[in-house]
């Protein structure tokens, strides 16, 4: 791994020097076998913002570094690949994240998730936040939208200008919210709505759309927009989240394929897994 | 008063020291002075060859200070037998160089209590004698109840015993009941008993620089807390209700330490 980055490294300073400044990934061929050979999309963020998000800010907002050798690190690691195996197996390429509750550590998972799955070098990633009740995305990483989700869902803005790119996370492309919007969920369920998702999950094949949702038991714009997902992950938080809320929120999505749950805030983590 | 004394007494008069009518009015308590509440036998030992003893049961700390001062005041030993502690204590503060033999008491007072405890076992065992042959006519009463010399209750070891096994008990009670009444999801073998299937991952707690900068705040101020809180109890125990060493050694002696 470090190996190679070094490499990769060196190769983009050599072609920086003899003048290819084009920003192309070369990814490593061992790792391919099931795209034929054809390498994800080389990014080429003409209108797509790039910023730095500071360091601090994300390690006080629990956004874990994915590469490092910690617990959280491998917990991520670990329900990526999952995620991931189960998505591909059924060939779904949107994924929306649920909780029963509010303060379940849903956008955290979500951003965390999403970087995970972005480093696996085979998915370009968008993580939509359509949390329109408490917009909470653009915060946690320090971005200040000037159009967002609810932009997009009015049909005041294009999708070009609403997408942020974090710098040093690779192929990771975020789409916030600016502000929390009334009637999110008729929005969200209606023709802009569908036409919007269908448009984010069709424009590169192998992007996985991520969609940051409200809680399910406190407004129906999860329930609402879950028809337009192929598949959902239900976010638990333990000593929070209460058991009959959960059973009620996975009966509310009987409809909508869940690959599974993730138990946040977990004591007993470490033991879960050996 | 002894032979001694009334010499001396006798030669003050000779010589001129005393008048006679003095001698006589110290020779007026013989043999003996009233106090109202008893009377003081100044005179036993010049009789007696042995001093007036004090008998001390039945009497108050006041009454036998008094009469033991009185009878130190005329010279030579005095003994108070079954005294108590605040008899002796009444005493000290009226006469110098009082000497209290507790353990001389108590071997009396243990003493005198087997002799009668034998002789009612051997009365007892001579009606129960006569029970067996005669097939009881007549119940008499040998010994009235007496009051135990030590209490009963409380029983200090086994109330610490009993409040120990319940200590223990209400913490495990309030833990399960705890338990019980949670009604949040808790763990990944919790999940599998409500969905039937684990979750795919278990995220431990993220911790932040900033959670575990409260997090030693926190358990900086509760340790500085706790030590300064049983430092004022613990003044205020030694300074409002009891010295602390007074405390420590009353503690010993009640657990026979």
């Amino acid at each position: 791994m470090s190996v190679d980055r070094i490499r990769k490294a060196l190769d983009l300073a050599r072609q920086e020097r003899e003048g290819a400044i084009e920003r192309t990934l070369e990814e490593p061929k061992s790792l391919d076998s099931k795209f034929d050979g054809r390498l994800p999309a080389a990014i080429n963020y003409t209108r797509t913002k790039s910023f730095s998000a500071s360091a601090d800010l994300l390690e006080s907002n629990r956004i874990v570094n994915v590469q490092s050798p910690g617990a959280a690190a491998g917990a991520f690691r670990m329900l990526r690949t999952q995620v991931l195996q189960r998505m591909m197996e059924n060939d779904w390429r949107s994924l929306a994240i649920f909780s029963p509750g509010r303060d379940d550590g849903k956008t955290t998972t979500a951003i965390n998730l999403a970087i995970s799955l972005a480093n696996d070098h085979l998915h370009t990633v968008l993580l939509v936040d359509f949390d329109l009740k408490r917009p909470s995305l653009g915060a946690k990483l320090g971005i200040n939208p000037q159009k967002g989700a609810d932009d997009l869902l009015r049909g005041e803005a294009e999708i070009e200008d609403c997408l942020y790119h974090p710098q040093g996370f690779d192929r990771l492309v975020l789409l916030p919210a600016r502000s929390a919007m009334h009637e999110s969920s008729e929005a969200l369920a209606g023709r802009r709505g569908r036409e919007l998702v269908a448009e984010l999950r069709g424009r590169y094949p192998d992007r996985i759309v991520i969609f940051d949702l409200p809680p399910i038991l406190e407004a129906d714009d999860a329930l609402a927009f879950a028809p337009q997902v192929e598949c959902g992950l239900m976010v638990v938080a333990e000593g929070l989240t209460r058991r009959e809320d959960l059973l009620r929120s996975m009966e509310l999505l009987h409809r909508t394929p869940i690959v599974g749950t993730v138990l946040n805030r977990a004591a007993d983590a470490a033991s879960a897994y050996g | 008063m002894n032979a001694d004394s009334i010499r001396k007494l006798f030669d003050d008069v000779r010589r001129g020291k005393l008048t006679p009518d003095e001698g006589v009015a110290r020779l007026r308590h013989l043999p003996f002075e009233d106090l109202g509440f008893a009377k003081v036998d100044h005179h036993r030992a010049l009789r007696a060859g042995m001093p007036e003893v004090i008998f001390g049961e039945g009497k108050t700390p006041v009454q036998v200070a008094q009469i033991f001062s009185r009878l130190a005041k005329h010279g030579g030993n005095v003994l108070a037998t079954r005294a108590n502690g605040k008899q002796f204590a009444a005493v000290k503060k009226k006469v110098r160089g009082v000497e209290y033999r507790e353990l001389a008491r108590d071997l009396d007072g243990a003493q005198l209590k087997y002799q009668e405890m034998r002789s009612k076992q051997s009365e007892v065992q001579v009606s129960q004698n006569l029970e067996t042959e005669h097939k009881g006519e007549r119940f008499t009463m040998i010994e009235p109840p007496l009051p135990p010399e030590k209490p009963i209750s409380p029983n200090r070891v086994l109330i610490l015993a009993l409040g120990f096994v319940l200590s223990l008990g209400a913490g495990v009670g309030a833990a399960m009941l705890r338990e019980n009444l949670d009604v949040s999801v808790r763990g990944v073998r919790d999940m599998r008993a409500l969905l039937s299937v684990p979750p795919l991952a278990a995220i431990p707690v993220i911790v932040t620089r900033a959670d575990s900068r409260r997090h030693r705040r926190a358990m900086t101020f509760s340790c500085v807390g706790s030590v300064a809180g049983l430092v004022a109890l613990t003044s205020v125990v030694h300074f409002y209700v009891r010295p602390l060493d007074v405390v420590w050694i009353s503690l010993l002696r009640r657990f026979g330490i």
